[in-house]
């Protein structure tokens, strides 16, 4: 630890207060960022035992465990669970612990909307997963079992459930926003003197695109479920054929959210991922600027092509064409960061530490999200693949390897800086090696399901689907169990274990290393300066 | 890549997070814009 940093920690430390009132009211952006990230290891164990339960179901043909409406259930809280109370909360703690570390900055911009935009999500996460509960006492009949995409009519004519899933979205989706916000004026004003914006980090700029993807999408989102529950409650016809409205309509203003969505899940990963493999390469970051206008193009085009995830429910020829291409055109930008990437490793002095495993990982399983995305973006190979379980396997090589495993890269990086301990090398690549072979165990046999025409959704299936169903059950637990190890080497990690320095690894360049392990709690209270 | 220097004068943070809190609620306008736009579209 530097003298400095030393001193602003001592200064500073006795004005702490200690136990629940610290988390409850701190307006540190690490502390912060701790319970972002704890939040959603923990909502990432509930929606994995959600999904197993599932995959235990589907073990065999013909109903084992559950009635079809509990599985139903199951699988749309699973997603919502994944996407709203997991990856994003990953996504926004490492923005909320790494940024202003990364920007020379003091703390967020706005403290106090940081704690109450996290403070926001446990509410949320109860209201998604209480009607379970609920249930069990006779009180409503469970969860929303409509997927997490809300589809009407189903969810104008489904239960309680669906209620409490949109009052559930509609804080979440406010928790985000504020997040945004903060990070958007935090990058733009609280910069270090020198920091231009052609010199911010990769991390920050993929964080500052989701940002403003999560300003322009969210409103719709939330106006789109605002009008799903006064169609439900209050007489209006929104979504109501019957009543002169459009079911139609519903799925334009969910994908119009949904489809950036996956962007906003990614772009933070994609952000981190050039920094793991210059680190662990042992060279620059390689076409710096053209991975900035990458993820700027991204962005835009992901806000045109919402309609490909609806190609079968009819639309004009022209729109089919035109969201085929437009669709097809995100491989430009896409494939520019995939050749950086790649550019950036070549010829370096590459080493494994579990991070650039992951990294690695994540290249190789990401592209195959890729490749399987084009396929989908083709109107006319989608009318055979839509719904089915190719689908299922496709979007998660993107959200699991793309995403989960993304946040697994920037765990393993950052978490020695976050502690000042090293964790358990040895077993962050068993956790590697487990997690690769039982996720392709898992979803390379849903690819053929779906190739043969298992539709999704569906409990039960015909005898043809039983052996690649057991295969990917097997692997979903074998993927479920290893994540304990993930689990283990963090408490581990933050318990105790070898020191490390500053700059904890030989290769990593950026603000952030030159603080001390762990950070002092009042960051940068000697301001950077960036050359 | 960096020399210690002074840190944030309290003037100066007190300007950045005036012109954060500004662009914060101009942000926030934007975001109950688009939600209301959405609750007149028509189909």
């Amino acid at each position: 630890m530097n003298t400095a940093s030393t001193h602003a920690a001592e200064h500073h430390g006795e004005y702490h207060p200690g136990g629940l009132r610290r988390w409850l009211t701190t307006t540190n952006h690490k502390d912060i960022g701790t319970m972002y990230l704890t939040f959603s290891l923990i909502m990432f164990f509930v929606g994995g035992l959600m999904i197993l339960a599932v995959r235990a179901e589907l073990f065999q043909p013909g109903l084992q465990l559950m009635k079809p409406e509990f599985f139903n259930q199951l699988i749309g809280v699973h997603a919502l669970v994944m996407i709203f109370a997991a990856l994003m909360p990953a996504a926004t703690g490492f923005a909320n612990w790494m940024i202003p570390l990364m920007i020379g900055a003091p703390d967020m911009a706005l403290p106090r909307l940081n704690n109450w935009g996290f403070w926001l999500l446990p509410p949320a996460a109860i209201l998604l997963t209480l009607p379970f509960t609920l249930a069990l006492f006779g009180i409503g009949d469970g969860a929303i079992a409509t997927g997490w995409t809300f589809y009407a009519p189903l969810s104008v004519q489904g239960g309680m459930g669906v209620d409490f899933a949109i009052l559930a979205v509609h804080i979440l989706g406010i928790s985000s926003i504020m997040g945004s916000i903060n990070i958007i004026v935090t990058i733009f004003n609280m910069r270090a003197p020198g920091m231009t914006m052609m010199k911010l980090p990769l991390f920050a700029w993929g964080w500052l695109i989701t940002a403003f993807l999560l300003i322009a999408t969210l409103p719709v989102l939330a106006g789109a479920v605002t009008m799903l529950l006064t169609d439900r409650h209050f007489g209006t016809h929104f979504f109501d054929a019957a009543g002169g409205g459009d079911p139609i309509l519903f799925q334009h203003l969910f994908w119009f959210f949904g489809h950036p969505e996956v962007y906003i899940l990614l772009l933070p990963v994609w952000g981190l991922m050039p920094h793991v493999l210059a680190t662990f390469s042992r060279k620059p970051t390689y076409g710096y600027t053209a991975q900035v206008y990458s993820f700027i193009a991204i962005g835009i085009l992901s806000v045109v092509v919402w309609a490909h995830h609806f190609f079968t429910a009819g639309m004009p020829v022209p729109a089919l064409i035109y969201f085929m291409f437009s669709t097809m055109a995100i491989s430009l930008p896409l494939a520019v960061l995939f050749f950086c990437w790649i550019a950036t490793m070549w010829k370096g002095a590459m080493t494994f530490e579990t991070p650039m495993l992951f990294a690695v990982g994540f290249i190789v399983l990401f592209g195959i999200a890729g490749l399987t995305g084009l396929i989908l973006a083709d109107v006319a190979a989608d009318a055979q693949y839509h719904h089915s379980y190719f689908v299922v396997a496709h979007f998660h090589y993107a959200l699991f390897a793309g995403g989960i495993m993304g946040v697994m890269t920037g765990v393993y990086y950052w978490l020695p800086k976050w502690t000042g301990h090293m964790y358990n090398e040895t077993l962050g690549k068993l956790h590697f090696w487990l997690t690769v072979v039982s996720f392709n165990l898992t979803f390379i046999p849903q690819f053929f399901l779906g190739l043969a025409g298992m539709p999704r959704r569906i409990p039960d299936y015909a005898l043809q689907f039983a052996e690649f169903n057991a295969i990917s059950t097997v692997g979903a637990f074998i993927l479920g169990l290893s994540q304990l190890l993930f689990a283990w080497n963090i408490w581990s990690c933050i318990r105790g274990g070898p020191k490390v320095e500053n700059r904890v690894w030989e290769g990593a360049d950026g603000l952030e290393w030159e603080l001390s392990s762990p950070p002092p709690h009042h960051s940068w209270d000697t301001q950077p300066q960036v050359k | 890549m960096q020399t210690a220097q002074p840190a944030f004068s309290a003037a100066d943070l007190a300007r950045r997070r005036s012109a954060s809190r500004r662009l914060a609620w101009l942000l926030a306008a934007i975001v109950l814009a688009i939600y209301l736009v959405g609750l007149f579209i028509k189909r």
